[in-house]
């Protein structure tokens, strides 16, 4: 598991109130209890973790086209930002 | 009961600096979102906004009151010189007249406060200028209202969100309908374009980065607007009696809160307004022919206010029209009520039904009509005018030309 893997599923745990070792990347977010509300915290607190700017609209998501299904979905994403943002 | 007429407006939005302004910039189906111009940028992504633009001060105010004025007090003294000017009311000289006065306001003076932390927090600074208080108030922009035109009876501030102004006209409405009051100055007024608001609207990750379209099926959000609307209620009777203008009729007012969640709306909540708003004063839902929708281009707004219409009004919501204004002057927040039930008044006067612009392609959640994109020139007499504002306040008007 790479850190930024580790790093996100923590912070999904968290906010799920999951037991931290029981995610991996093929986690549906369907079956965590998180709202609406909920993925824009983490939203936040991945930005802040790990000083990215994640272009997330809350609309666009609604509208199920840009919907994260599975944790790996959203480790990916955070993946690509990082490496667009810091060069990594 | 006293029937309630309206015999002032006066409006101060991104369409322009007077009433005519809006109903002209409705008529035209103008968008007046553009690139934000009076807020530093750096640090935002948020690039647009429908602001009062090549707006000064100074040309309105002189430099010792306006010590006194946050933007927000400003746009609603304006907004209130040109209401009271129509309705030809005088406080001063009319010693006979009961009037209230009601406004609506999300946030109050923001950009007092934003300055004021700036200077303390990051600039140290050792003192501040000593009305920062009064400046920044809530209730700033209606005590210097009833200042400037010698109002004596009641008088505070409404707060609701996005439905204050929609609150405070029915608060109004309701003292000049049971009699309290012979007439009341009511209305809302908002500007909140400081970078740490925007900046803390952005992380709600609601914010359109094109444009608003409300309704359509790509849109991306909504769009932060600014201003002021106010409008001269009064006692039916009493402003026939004087010969005063008679610019519509405010017939009922329907509140309701959703008791769900803080930001995302609920059905149940907006059917509840708009049933109480008919049932106040008994009419059908064939009766209404215009809603202006809350509308907001959000995701959630606008499927749940559909929602709720075909709830409330059965087979009779496909023959109804719904628009939402916001798409041309933006989310007006705490003014958003009274600019839009101007918006509605005008366009009654006018015959002309405001479109929702910026239309690509419906939702296919979203199946009214929406007028859209092109104005209508369709007669039309009878409407309501819904905020559904964060943290499930509703407030519904119904107004008659």
């Amino acid at each position: 598991m790479t850190d930024i893997e580790g790093a996100v599923l923590e912070i999904i745990a968290a906010k799920s109130k999951a037991e931290p070792g029981t995610l991996s990347r093929q986690t549906e977010l369907s079956t965590l209890t998180l709202d609406s509300l909920d993925v824009v915290e983490m939203i936040f607190q991945i930005e802040e973790k790990f000083d990215i700017s994640i272009p997330y609209n809350a609309n666009e998501a609604a509208g199920a086209e840009m919907a994260f299904k599975t944790a790996g979905d959203i480790i990916d994403l955070v993946g690509k930002h990082i490496a667009e943002q810091k060069g990594a | 009961m006293n029937r309630v007429a309206v015999t002032g407006l006066g409006c101060i939005s991104a369409l322009g600096m007077n009433s005519e302004a809006l109903a002209e910039g409705l008529r035209q189906g103008r968008c007046a979102i553009g690139p934000l111009t009076t807020t530093p940028l750096e640090r935002l992504t948020i690039r647009i906004g429908a602001e009062v633009a090549n707006y000064d001060p100074a040309v309105h105010f002189d430099e010792k009151r306006l010590l006194l004025l946050d933007r927000f007090s400003q746009f609603a003294l304006l907004a209130a010189r040109e209401a009271m000017a129509m309705s030809g009311l005088n406080p001063r000289t009319d010693s006979g007249l009961r009037i209230a006065a009601i406004l609506g306001s999300g946030v109050g003076g923001m950009n007092t406060l934003d300055e004021s932390f700036q200077r303390i927090y990051l600039e140290n600074a050792k003192r501040f200028q000593p009305f920062i208080i009064p400046k920044l108030m809530i209730s700033a922009a209606i005590s210097h209202i009833t200042m400037e035109h010698g109002i004596k009876g009641p008088a505070f501030t409404v707060a609701s969100a996005c439905a204050s102004a929609n609150h405070a006209i029915g608060v109004a409405f309701q003292m000049v309908r049971s009699g309290m009051a012979d007439a009341a100055l009511t209305g809302g007024s908002e500007s909140v374009f400081t970078p740490g608001t925007l900046k803390a609207w952005e992380a709600m990750r609601i914010l359109a980065p094109d444009t608003c379209r409300p309704f359509s099926r790509d849109r991306k959000g909504l769009v932060l607007g600014e201003g002021a609307g106010v409008l001269i209620l009064e006692n039916w009777e009493r402003a026939k009696a004087r010969g005063a203008p008679i610019l519509g009729e405010i017939l009922g007012f329907g509140m309701s809160a959703d008791a769900g969640d803080i930001v995302m709306p609920s059905l149940e909540g907006a059917v509840s307004a708009m049933r109480a708003a008919l049932a106040d004063c008994g009419l059908a839902p064939e009766d209404i022919e215009y809603i202006s929708a809350h509308g907001t281009g959000t995701a959630m707004n606008d499927i749940t206010e559909t929602k709720a219409i075909h709830e409330v009004f059965g087979p009779h919501a496909r023959r109804l029209a719904v628009s939402s204004t916001k798409s041309l002057h933006g989310h007006a927040l705490g003014a958003a009520g009274a600019i839009e039930a101007i918006a509605t008044l005008m366009a009654m006067r006018d015959g002309v039904m405001p479109p929702t612009g910026n239309f690509t392609e419906a939702d296919p959640q979203c199946d009214l009509d929406y007028v859209p994109n092109t104005p209508r020139a369709r007669p039309f007499g009878v409407a309501l005018s819904n905020s559904f504002a964060f943290g499930g306040l509703n407030s519904v008007i119904a107004l008659r030309r």
